[in-house]
């Protein structure tokens, strides 16, 4: 019976490939595992191996041929049909006087052992079933060395998997101590437990790969929150086409009426700072401007645009070990006291790590303020899937050419970062102006 | 209070307990009776009964089932024996044709509340007509019941279950079992079917076997844990309907299956077992593949060392269940 040779799928998206070249022509003997063609999908270029032993026979396509995957491109005549015929390897025949055993003759047959380079342990030294068994073992770990380039599927039990899928660890990166090499549940563990020690994985050491100078600290895998932070940042940076649009905002007449309403303010339980004043501007802003108040997520093939009717303002607040964007839910409903009292309440819990699940999701837009900081502007990575985050610098005071001569002013710059892929320049320049308008002109807030 | 019973004189007090109980419930098969029977476990029945309630048949097991089904449809509680679970083949159509499909195409109008017991196993030199394990062939017909007890204990309590049940049963006993010994409580009680237990806690593999598999299992078991490998101990009792629940809590915890039957491993309980194992939750728990460890698929040879090696011995078991523990270690 001939075995088909099929064009390998290597890709789940994969539907065809393409043959560059065969290694093996028809008529040639091969073993199974022997490199028989190479293919070029539309990322790589791989090579086929022989799955059977026996003689190719049948090639149906030539180099430069592209075919749809699982379609059969050739067959391997089996061994039993080459060892009956006239062409087939006189070598594996045993010489005369050699004794084999009926099993191990048709075993061999079967399975292509060379019968002359195997030694029996049977009576007068017969080869015996058992020796070709031990002939093929011999063979074996020549044929399952896994491929390097991390094309071919990783072998894992279903409990290693398992474990890996919890904790976030990729099976491609560890050494398995089953049978060929298969990861185990433990290998897993061990894994786990080495990151923990920030030890570095075992196939590195085995690849000797150099990960910094002897006697240099040992580098700190990341956890929890930060691991968090991380991929999502990441993420987005990589997947978000950001654009940034900043503005300098005159501050006077909110510094004014700062000094006019602290008070009631902090009768209220809020103290009045510039986040309240610029949260409040952007809740209004963002009612006026609603594309900005949105999230694009992905769902399956496809992105999904969604506007929100509220504004979820998130207030980055800096915690100890990371960062932390409580969400102050419609915040386009409170007024300058209340919404003082809510980040206020809000910033403090943040801190003291008492905050809610809900009270850190659900955001519709990000405010980050540095401040407090000498940091007169900067540019902040959007807080996926919101679509816009506004980063605000320092306010300071500065020359305002009045139009007759410069006067000092306190203002500060703020800049929207955005997602291009659903806001355009002028959307979010728009946005920036409405805010700049209101922040300048406060009485505006109340229309 | 509990005493020390052999298998097959747990099977006997249960036989009595239930026709002393219940004057529906009458035994009839091939030397039953006077001889009381093959294996002596009706032994003494017959003087304590009578004839009329303890039936010798001819030499027709199609007799045998077919009596047993229409006594049953009639309201009788019939214990039918076929000597060897090998001449069960002539009693099929009664059985997969009749007992196990009239309640159903009567629209539950009738009920066929029998019990049929039958010695399986090699192991006695007895060759290839008087040594098969035919009990899955059972297990794939829907309307039977099939329990296959390995205690003395067990194979009271799920006798007398059996009696109560209103389907045909299927009961499975062991011939190298009948002489087994084991503490058994004294007086009529049931064990529910489809009630699997844990026979022995481990943590390192679970071994799910049946009838004098479990007891080589548990004797595999001691072994292995002299080398401080803990094996859990599985058994169904009852093959069908099964209790999986327990089987998949085992493999959840233990992460190795290794399923042990004396019946041909092709077309075994094994498979069910392990697609059953494999479907369910257990599945991303497995840190080895599930394997099987079953009687050769062969004809029992009469050959006393042949027969032997046909049939999974304890040294099978250490040795099988030691490979899949170290692999997967």
């Amino acid at each position: 019976m001939a075995t088909p040779v099929i064009m390998p799928k290597f890709g789940m998206a994969q539907e065809e490939g393409t043959i560059i070249r065969w290694l093996k022509q028809e008529g040639e003997r091969v073993e199974k595992g022997e490199t028989l063609l190479e293919v070029q999908t539309d990322k790589i270029d791989m090579e086929v191996e022989a799955p059977a032993s026996g003689v190719l026979t049948d090639v149906r396509y030539g180099p430069d041929a592209t075919v749809p995957v699982t379609t059969v491109i050739a067959l391997i005549a089996a061994p039993e049909e080459i060892a009956a015929s006239p062409q087939g390897p006189a070598s594996s025949t045993p010489s005369a006087g050699v004794r084999v055993s009926p099993v191990a003759q048709r075993m061999a047959a079967a399975t292509g052992v060379d019968l002359t380079q195997v030694i029996g342990s049977g009576p007068q030294g017969r080869i015996v079933k058992s020796d070709v068994a031990g002939a093929l073992q011999a063979q074996a770990p020549q044929r399952s060395q896994p491929q390097e380039d991390g094309t071919q599927r990783v072998r894992a039990t279903p409990a290693a998997r398992r474990l890996a899928r919890e904790h976030g660890v990729a099976l491609a990166a560890l050494i398995g101590s089953g049978p060929q090499g298969r990861i185990q549940a433990a290998d897993v563990e061990k894994a786990l437990r080495s990151e923990k020690r920030g030890e570095r994985s075992e196939k590195e050491e085995a690849a000797g790969v150099q990960l910094g100078t002897p006697g240099e600290a040992a580098g700190e895998p990341l956890r929890g929150k930060r691991r968090t932070i991380a991929t999502r940042l990441g993420q987005s940076w990589q997947n978000a086409p950001h654009i940034f649009l900043t503005t300098s905002v005159d501050l006077t007449r909110i510094d004014a009426l700062t000094k006019e309403l602290a008070e009631d303010v902090e009768a209220a339980g809020g103290r009045l700072t510039l986040t309240v004043w610029i949260a409040r501007a952007v809740a209004a802003a963002l009612r006026r401007h609603p594309r900005l108040n949105a999230w694009l997520r992905p769902d399956g093939e496809q992105l999904v645009y969604t506007q929100h009717e509220s504004v979820h303002l998130g207030v980055a607040v800096a915690v100890e070990d990371g960062l932390l964007v409580p969400v102050v839910h419609n915040a386009e409903t409170l007024g300058l006291a209340a919404l003082a009292a809510r980040i206020g309440d809000l910033s403090a819990r943040a801190r003291s790590g008492q905050l809610t699940p809900d009270e850190v999701s659900g955001g519709s837009f990000t405010l980050s303020n540095l401040g407090m900081y000498p940091v007169e502007h900067f540019t902040a990575i959007l807080n996926p899937p919101e679509v816009a985050i506004l980063a605000v610098g320092r306010a300071q005071v500065r020359p305002f050419w009045n139009g007759a001569a410069f006067e000092p002013r306190r203002m500060m710059e703020v800049t929207l970062s955005a997602d291009h892929r659903v806001i355009d320049g002028a959307i979010a320049a728009a946005f920036l102006a409405e805010l700049k308008r209101l922040l300048e002109e406060p009485s505006r807030l109340l229309l | 209070m509990s005493r020390e019973l052999t298998y097959a004189e747990a099977v006997r007090e249960a036989i009595d307990l239930a026709m002393a109980r219940d004057e529906r419930v009458f035994l009839v098969g091939e030397d039953v009776g006077v001889y009381g029977g093959a294996f002596g476990v009706t032994d003494g029945l017959y003087q304590k009964y009578g004839p009329e309630r303890v039936r010798d048949t001819p030499i027709s097991e199609a007799v045998i089932a077919g009596v047993a089904t229409g006594a049953a449809l009639t309201g009788m509680r019939p214990i039918a024996e076929i000597q060897f679970m090998d001449f069960i083949t002539l009693s099929m159509e009664q059985l997969v044709l009749q007992a196990a499909k009239l309640r159903f195409m009567l629209g539950g109008k009738v009920q066929v509340p029998f019990v049929l017991r039958t010695p399986a196993g090699a192991g006695t030199g007895a060759a290839a007509q008087h040594s098969e394990s035919l009990e899955n062939w059972f297990v794939h017909v829907p309307g039977l019941k099939v329990v296959m007890p390995s205690t003395p204990a067990d194979a009271k309590g799920l006798l007398l279950a059996s009696i109560e049940d209103p389907n045909p049963v299927i009961f499975v006993e062991h011939k190298l079992l009948y002489r087994t010994k084991g503490a058994v409580p004294e007086g009529y009680y049931t064990i529910p079917l489809s009630r699997t237990e844990v026979k022995r806690t481990g943590r390192d593999l679970t071994i799910v076997a049946t009838s004098l598999m479990v007891v080589r299992a548990l004797e595999a078991a001691e072994r292995l844990a002299k080398e401080g490998v803990e094996v859990e101990v599985v058994d169904p009792r009852t093959l069908k309907p099964l209790d999986a629940e327990p089987i998949i809590r085992s493999v959840c915890k233990t992460g190795r299956v290794l399923i042990v039957h004396e019946a041909c491993k092709t077309g075994g309980f094994g498979g069910e077992l392990a697609a059953v194992i494999a479907e369910s939750e257990a599945f991303d728990y497995l840190d080895a593949p599930i394997r099987r460890l079953a009687g050769l698929d062969i004809p029992v040879p009469y050959n006393r060392e042949l027969e032997r090696r046909m049939v999974p011995q304890v040294e099978d078991i250490v040795d099988a269940a030691r490979r899949l523990v170290k692999e997967a270690r």
